[in-house]
């Protein structure tokens, strides 16, 4: 045994190390320019004084816009001609942090962004030294006034700029009210004070709705209807100021992304993509009547003129008269060019693009090539005709021709298309040195997998020809979007082959089990439809989730419990006297119903009225955060008991370990999971305990047999949970259960746990296998040896082997169109998969179940 | 066929029905040893024999089609939607896979099992049916690619891999057994 765990302890920190040397080149940071946009001395008149600048995390267009909007206000000044609305095109990834960068720099946001949104303790995203709209109103000869309330990811990009601020932790979400009254007690008194210049606001109620309960919670018109009031307020302040003092102000609502059908965001689909965007002012209503509102609700969430989201920032500068800032790739709004005359609008673009083309030259050498024909170049490519635009705008009558504004947008509209396609350059020698290091320790793994484990030429073929089929599929674009069907179809294969092999040893039994387990595994597979192509189809969560199933999911939820509840009593309690077991198995269960009927009730979701009545009413954050802490504790308890009465036993008894610390875990599992997906753990219980059977008496089963269907297993579990490879999926509705405030790593561990419940449950259940298949095959090897010869080998070996496809395909299809949407993400899922569920659970947690029981 | 599968399978049903007939009408008593060696006072009785089989052959895998249908949805087809569509694919495979082995292998026990085990003889009814089962499955790998055309919807795809399988299947069943 210890050989075989010294040698993952060699490959595993070398295969980290080389992926290591893969990431930082690939995520490189980007080139940016530091420093500040030059002051223009001949900028036109500024039109406002004073910016609002509203941002309502995932709002998205259809929240304001569609006639199934709330937001009558804010319809209401689009209809009169005081607001101009847009649907705002975010850039994936459609997380936080990245988009709050491109709509204060203008610039295209880097994939690396999105990793340290959520590892968000990370001060390398700070902006300090990088030109934003925020940044140059600090520049003014006279410095402005800036002030902030909401989300506190503004904090961290903009250390010491604002004047006054409160910030808002953004990742508890299961809190909806309290965030968003943290920003609008302080209206009261700033739009009294109103001595500042910029007051940026940023609401998070919706976005946590919406992980919640998704776009259509009952929740979201309400919160609609507050957020319509605050721009209502605003408004008025707005008017109210123009009347008195004579200052504009400038009012701009927006989302920062969107959302999906679910209610998750991070990826590209067209709900994610699309944010809401209003720009209103007093000033507005003389520029002409106004756009219908609301509009009939659309698919594809495009309502009125759609624009890219960096445009707000040049609009933004230019309205208020400052310097675009250096980064920017925006262009400005053309609607609001009607504020200025027909000179100065041309002024205004040509400090866009003279801005824009700063950027270009440093980022295409062959832009400072001397143009000597114009037209020719206008028919080339898009570099050449953005050289020729460019040699035309240049030209000294240029404002006398035709239309010079439609040459700008021409123009602008052409390098900002150009310039996010380039906003980022890979460090391929690191690529490749990773590649290298993590091909070579892959292979290593493999063969070692193949010829140093034990025998079954059968299970051992499978193994190979899935994995080779995996890899493979892991470089079509749509096979890792889809990536849950390979492994239905796999597993529905394996579970076959075995099927044909109970039928050459006659064993009738072993074919029952096995056709129930495809059974099962149907089942599954209509759980959650993931993915891209079929994502939010009806499936069975959207089922147990709807009004009329709420008494089902209940009952499945409490015949979890129960048997949980069983399984402690039977298994981990078994030798104390029945009164003490039934409290003790009894307590740990209850605690964890009321917490998971709390959370339920908590988040707006349908309980039936006869179990809403036993459980406590008293909710709200605090009660849930304590009864949170009653199920982790009483967990804690349930394994301390279970250690001691272990060591106290006369009988030793390894077996009895694992088994009991099995069941405990689930307990903990479920603790992590969503009471929607807390029914799946019943289908994960049927597969065990079939699975249990064959292990004990099924004489064609190998350790190698049980270790490929717990590699299989864990796999379905993940993507039958409604996990896919897509960014949007991670779920983090229970990364703060028992946390009061953010703390990367508690925090990290209950979102892991929770978005890999699955795999972790079969983990331990491929071990408790494992133990029972020594005891009934009365094999002369430990479950040490079984564990860390044919386990960790094989387990690793796979994870190994995908770990090297995917920097693979991200190598070879590094210039594909969806490198960032597609399989940047699922390079991270890989990490997650490699690091946490390989080299932390089944590794490391796995050594330590397997040796402590071994001690005991 | 991918603009309504439901129609074309169900037209074209009864013909491979009957060409499927027809095909084992004249492959069994080649394939049976026993035919050939009965003399020419049997033949006659033989052949009555055979027409029987097959008849009764046809009735059992339309019989056993529900449970064909049964295994597409434990392999992943769609439970409440496409129903007719399913139930069509499934009658077209028993009309590949199962009717020819229900004609030429007897019905008993131990050797279902061993058609189930790999372990029966060769036969090309034999391989044609494991062509026929092994097309179907793999038919079903395009179906989630994203290139957006026609014929990826359920269950085209699969009747597809169905029927090459079934070829190519009854094709090495011809070869090998024609060396022995």
């Amino acid at each position: 045994m210890i050989p075989h765990a010294l040698i993952i302890a060699f490959l595993l920190p070398l295969e980290s190390l080389g992926l290591l040397f893969f990431a930082r080149g690939f995520f490189p940071y980007k080139p940016v320019f530091h420093g500040y946009a030059p002051i223009e001395s001949d900028a036109p008149p500024a039109v406002s004084d004073k910016v609002i600048f509203m941002v309502v995390d995932a709002l998205r267009s259809d929240f304001v816009f569609s006639n199934e909007s709330a937001m009558s206000f804010t319809q209401s000044l689009i209809s009169s001609g005081k607001a101009l609305p847009f649907t705002a095109r975010a850039a994936p990834p459609t997380v936080t942090l990245p988009r709050i960068k491109g709509v204060t720099t203008g610039s295209v946001s880097n994939f690396l962004d999105a990793v340290l949104n959520i590892a968000e303790s990370d001060s390398s995203s700070s902006l300090v030294g990088q030109d934003s709209w925020l940044i140059e109103f600090k520049r003014r000869p006279v410095p402005g006034k800036l002030v902030m309330f909401g989300d506190d990811t503004w904090l961290k990009l903009f250390p010491g700029i604002f004047d006054r601020y409160d910030g808002t932790s953004s990742f508890f979400v299961s809190d909806f009210t309290e965030v968003d009254n943290n920003v609008t007690r302080h209206l009261d008194t700033e739009l009294k004070t109103s001595d500042w210049d910029v007051m940026i606001l940023h609401y998070l109620g919706v976005d946590h709705i919406g992980h919640k309960g998704g776009p259509y919670s009952p929740f979201m018109p309400d919160k609609q209807k507050e957020m319509d009031q605050i721009v209502e307020m605003l408004y008025e302040y707005a008017e109210k100021v123009q009347e008195s003092v004579g200052k504009s102000t400038l009012l701009v609502l927006c989302g920062d992304h969107g959302m999906n059908e679910i209610g998750n965001h991070g990826g590209s689909s067209a709900g994610e993509t699309a944010a809401a965007l209003l720009f209103a002012s007093p000033l507005f209503s003389k520029l002409g009547s106004g756009l219908r509102a609301p509009l009939n609700a659309t698919d594809n969430y495009e309502y009125y003129i759609v624009i890219e989201q960096v445009d707000i920032v040049p609009s933004i500068s230019g309205l208020v008269g400052n310097p675009f800032p250096m980064n920017n790739i925006g262009v400005f709004v053309p609607e609001l060019l009607r504020f200025w005359s027909r000179s100065d609008q041309i002024k205004l673009l040509r400090q866009n693009a003279g801005q824009m083309y700063r950027i270009l030259k440093e980022a295409f050498s062959s832009m400072d090539i001397p143009v000597t024909d114009a037209q020719a170049l206008l028919a080339g490519n898009d570099i050449d005709k953005i050289r020729g635009l460019w040699d035309q705008i240049g030209q000294p009558y240029f404002d006398e021709t035709d239309d010079p504004v439609e040459t700008l947008y021409a123009f602008l509209r052409l390098s900002q298309k150009v310039l996010s396609r380039t906003s980022s350059n890979y460090d391929i020698p690191s690529m490749v040195i990773g590649l290298c290091l993590v091909s070579w320790l892959s292979s290593l793994a493999f063969r070692r997998a193949l010829f140093s484990t034990s025998a079954d030429f059968v299970a051992k073929a499978v193994f190979v020809v899935g994995t080779t089929i995996y890899a493979i599929s892991i470089f079509g674009s749509s096979l890792v979007e889809e990536e849950h069907y390979f492994w239905y179809w796999f597993a529905s294969a394996w579970l076959m082959a075995q099927f044909i092999l109970s039928a050459r040893v006659k064993s009738t039994t072993a074919g029952l089990i096995l056709i129930s387990l495809l059974g099962v595994l149907s089942i599954l597979r209509h759980y959650h439809h993931t993915g891209q192509k079929y994502a939010g189809s009806y499936d069975i969560a959207q089922f147990l989730s709807s009004d009329v199933a709420a008494g089902l999911l209940w009952v499945l939820i409490l015949l979890e419990h129960l048997l949980i509840f069983k399984n402690l009593h039977y298994y981990v309690f078994a030798d104390v006297s029945p009164l003490i077991a039934f409290v003790c198995s009894f307590t740990p269960v209850i605690s964890l119903f009321s917490f998971k009927m709390s959370m339920a009730l908590e988040a707006g979701e349908k309980v039936p009225p006869l179990l809403a009545a036993i459980t406590p009413t008293s909710t709200g954050a605090d009660q849930l955060l304590n009864r949170a802490k009653t199920s982790f504790l009483s967990i804690v308890i349930c394994m301390v008991f279970h250690i001691l009465s272990t060591v106290w036993s006369t009988k030793r008894d390894q077996f009895k370990f694992i088994r009991g610390t099995f069941h405990i875990a689930v307990l903990l599992l479920v603790v992590q999971t969503s009471s929607v997906n807390i029914p799946i753990f019943l289908l994960y219980e049927a597969i065990h305990s079939l699975s249990r059977i064959l292990a004990a008496q099924y004489r064609a089963t190998t350790p190698i047999a049980i270790v490929l269907s717990t590699l299989i297993w864990q796999r379905v579990s993940f993507f039958a949970a409604g996990n896919s490879n897509s960014l949007a999926t991670v779920d983090l509705s229970n990364a703060y259960n028992g946390v009061a405030g953010y703390s990367p790593i508690p925090v990290g561990i209950l979102a892991f746990v929770s978005n890999f419940a699955g795999p972790i449950f079969f983990t331990l259940s491929g071990i408790l296998q494992l133990s029972i298949w020594k005891n009934s095959s009365k094999s002369t090897r430990s479950v040490e040896d079984i564990f860390a010869v044919d386990f960790l080998s094989l387990i690793h070996a796979f994870h190994a082997v995908s770990l090297l496809a995917v920097m693979g395909a991200c190598m070879v299809l590094r210039s594909h169109l969806f490198i960032w949407t597609v399989f940047s993400p699922k390079l991270l899922y890989t990490v997650g998969w490699f690091l946490l569920q390989q080299g932390a659970v089944d590794t490391i947690l796995g050594l330590c179940i397997v040796v402590v029981s071994d001690l005991l | 066929l991918p603009s309504d599968p439901v129609k074309t399978l169900g037209y074209s049903l009864p013909a491979v029905a009957l060409i499927q007939a027809v095909n084992i009408l004249f492959t069994i008593p080649k394939s049976e040893p026993v035919a050939k060696s009965s003399g020419n006072k049997k033949k006659k009785q033989a052949k009555s024999r055979v027409s029987q089989t097959t008849i009764l052959g046809l009735v059992l895998s339309m019989l056993l089609t529900p449970f064909i249908h049964l295994i597409y949805v434990l392999f992943g087809a769609p439970v409440t939607v496409s129903i007719p569509a399913t139930f069509l694919l499934s009658a077209h495979t028993a009309l590949l896979a199962l009717f020819p082995l229900l004609c030429t292998f007897p019905l008993d026990g131990v050797t279902w099992t061993n058609i189930v085990a790999l372990k029966a003889p060769v036969t090309p009814a034999y391989t044609a049916a494991l062509g026929t089962i092994a097309g179907a499955w793999l038919g079903a790998v395009p179906i989630p690619l994203d290139w957006d055309r026609e014929w990826q919807t359920w269950p085209v795809t699969v009747v597809f891999g169905a029927y090459v399988g079934n070829a190519v299947g009854r094709l090495v069943g011809v070869v090998i057994s024609g060396k022995k």
